[in-house]
């Protein structure tokens, strides 16, 4: 478990009140991200990303399943979010669980709000067979923040991830799906739609954004929201006693960073790729 | 015939509910009748029941007790803990989904709710006079239509006070959702939660301009949930001015009885 004693609290709470913050950012700052993608060859689509210290990888499956006959989704997305023992001291028995149950059921709730898959290209036989996504993520170091990084390195490993073509054949009610074995024959998967998280902390009278490790145990409360490109609200939990008024502001801001740190997502996966 | 399948619900998943059959039978605005109980338990420190519609819930705190499953450093901490079992009764689900009912151990739901009930009173409940002792509450949720987590909030806010265990204030909490209609829809039942476009609960101190906690699931813009999340509140203000109407009128009755007999 990550402690700071009082003269280190008593530090980051003033140092936060003259608006900056330990390390040097500003209140509304992101740490620097370094994404790479493709780093799992078994997956479908992978990305591993470091938020400070934080690092987490991600990895997707892409497979056929078969759907109940009343859905009509193309695609069933399924989280398991795993937190590495080695990472930090609270992944340890039930801690663990709680954690990677709380984090899963954020993804899970702003993937389904968000309705990100809506693209035609996706349908197979509906009612009958769909995509079905296994989204793999491990925590592997924590140093702060793990919604966010899990949240943007999600979003890659979706966007790099290649779906293979499929041919689907009728013959008298039942369907036979033959799937494309040359490698090449693969399309990108569209993710315009996936929701990123961003996260507040509540350090005295301050919200300071992407808290590190530090500044999480300092804080009174979080707010997490997740955002799509257009600045819609797709998820949000908060807890500890939040200003009721500041609430407006800081969704603008939210909204504005979610912004900026989506086309930045969306700009290094495309260099990556054309590099 | 009749009275068994609507005490158990549905045989097959409701999916079409909300066009065909499903009305509302209140105002939009209106929740609904909120039934408060405390001291139900005998044997715990303070006990709260509510009902908000067929939604009920029964809150037992144990406590201020020394820990009973002892984790490091908490015997010697200098602020207590609390801790939190949430259990769903097997009147919660559904005919149809049996499947859901934990064999053993706690659900993955059951678990959460746990979370977020702790998370919802640390702050509230004044942990520094209680070192190295836990708070435990224990939360069954006899039936689930909708707006559980609102009405285990509360029934926790009135078995805290029942305890006599010292809060910043008491807590109220509501849940809203949003229709597919995009209509505003104050204290949702079950079929409309499950068909909201956007669901928001809700948690604030009475005493202060603060929220505890907000929880929203679905996809809103920005304007449309602010408004959402200021309807809450305001539903949230009321529901708890009415609990503290009702404990003021308990602890009136309690004070006169002990003289009278």
């Amino acid at each position: 478990m990550f402690a700071v004693s009082k003269a280190e609290r008593s530090y980051l709470l003033e140092t936060v009140e003259t608006g900056t913050r330990l390390d040097g950012r500003s209140l509304y700052e992101y740490r620097p991200i370094s994404l790479q993608v493709g780093v799992l060859p078994s997956a479908s689509g992978s990305s591993r990303l470091r938020l400070g210290e934080t690092e987490v990888l991600v990895g997707v499956k892409v497979e056929v399943g078969e759907t109940a006959e009343s859905s009509t989704e193309n695609v069933h997305i399924y989280f398991t979010v795993e937190c590495s023992g080695s990472a930090s001291a609270d992944f340890l028995g039930r801690e663990a669980e709680n954690w990677s149950s709380e984090l899963q059921k954020a993804l899970e709730s702003a993937y389904s709000a968000a309705s990100v898959f809506d693209d035609e290209r996706l349908k197979l036989v509906p009612g009958k067979f769909c995509w079905v996504f296994k989204v793999d993520i491990l925590v592997l170091d924590t140093g702060g923040n793990m919604l966010d990084a899990i949240g943007m390195a999600t979003r890659t490993a979706l966007s790099t991830t290649l779906i293979p073509r499929v041919n689907i054949q009728q013959s008298e009610g039942t369907f036979e799906l033959e799937i494309d074995d040359n490698p090449s024959a693969c399309d990108n998967l569209k993710v315009e739609g996936a929701p990123i998280f961003l996260t507040f902390s509540l350090i005295g009278s301050h919200f300071v954004l992407d808290p590190s490790v530090q500044e999480e145990t300092c804080s009174r409360g979080r707010l997490s929201v997740a955002v799509d490109a257009n600045g819609d609200i797709c998820y949000v939990c908060s807890f500890g006693l939040l200003d009721a008024v500041e609430l407006a502001r800081l969704l603008t801001i939210m909204k504005k960073t979610g912004k900026v740190l989506l086309d930045r997502l969306d700009e290094c996966v495309r260099n990556g790729n054309s590099s | 015939m009749e009275r068994i399948s609507q005490r158990y619900g549905p045989f097959f998943e409701p999916t079409d509910w909300l066009e065909t059959k499903y009305k509302r039978e209140r105002p939009n605005n209106a929740p609904r009748p909120l039934v408060l109980n405390t001291g139900t338990i005998a044997d715990a420190a303070g006990s709260g029941y509510v009902e908000l519609g067929k939604t009920k819930v029964i809150v037992a705190v144990y406590g201020p007790r020394p820990p009973i499953r002892a984790r490091a450093g908490v015997e010697n901490a200098m602020s207590g803990r609390i801790t939190c079992e949430v259990v769903k009764s097997s009147f919660c689900y559904y005919s149809c989904e049996s499947a859901k009912i934990p064999s053993r151990g706690f659900s993955e739901e059951e678990r959460l709710l746990s979370i977020r009930l702790i998370r919802v009173f640390e702050p509230i409940v004044i942990l520094d006079k209680y070192p190295k002792n836990s708070i435990d509450l224990f939360v069954v949720l006899l039936e689930d239509d909708g707006s559980a987590m609102a009405a285990m909030t509360l029934a926790t806010s009135l078995a805290l006070a029942d305890a006599s265990i010292e809060l910043l204030s008491l807590v109220s909490s509501a849940t809203v959702a949003v229709s597919t209609k995009h209509e505003y829809l104050v204290d949702p039942d079950r079929i409309e939660s499950e068909n909201a476009v956007g669901l928001i609960t809700v948690s604030l101190p009475l005493h202060a301009a603060q929220l505890c906690e907000i929880q929203h699931n679905g996809k809103l813009s920005v304007e449309d949930w602010l408004s959402t999340v200021q309807l809450a509140v305001e539903v949230a203000q009321t529901i708890g001015n009415s609990i503290s109407q009702f404990l003021l009128q308990e602890s009136k009755n309690k004070e006169t009885y002990p003289l009278s007999s």
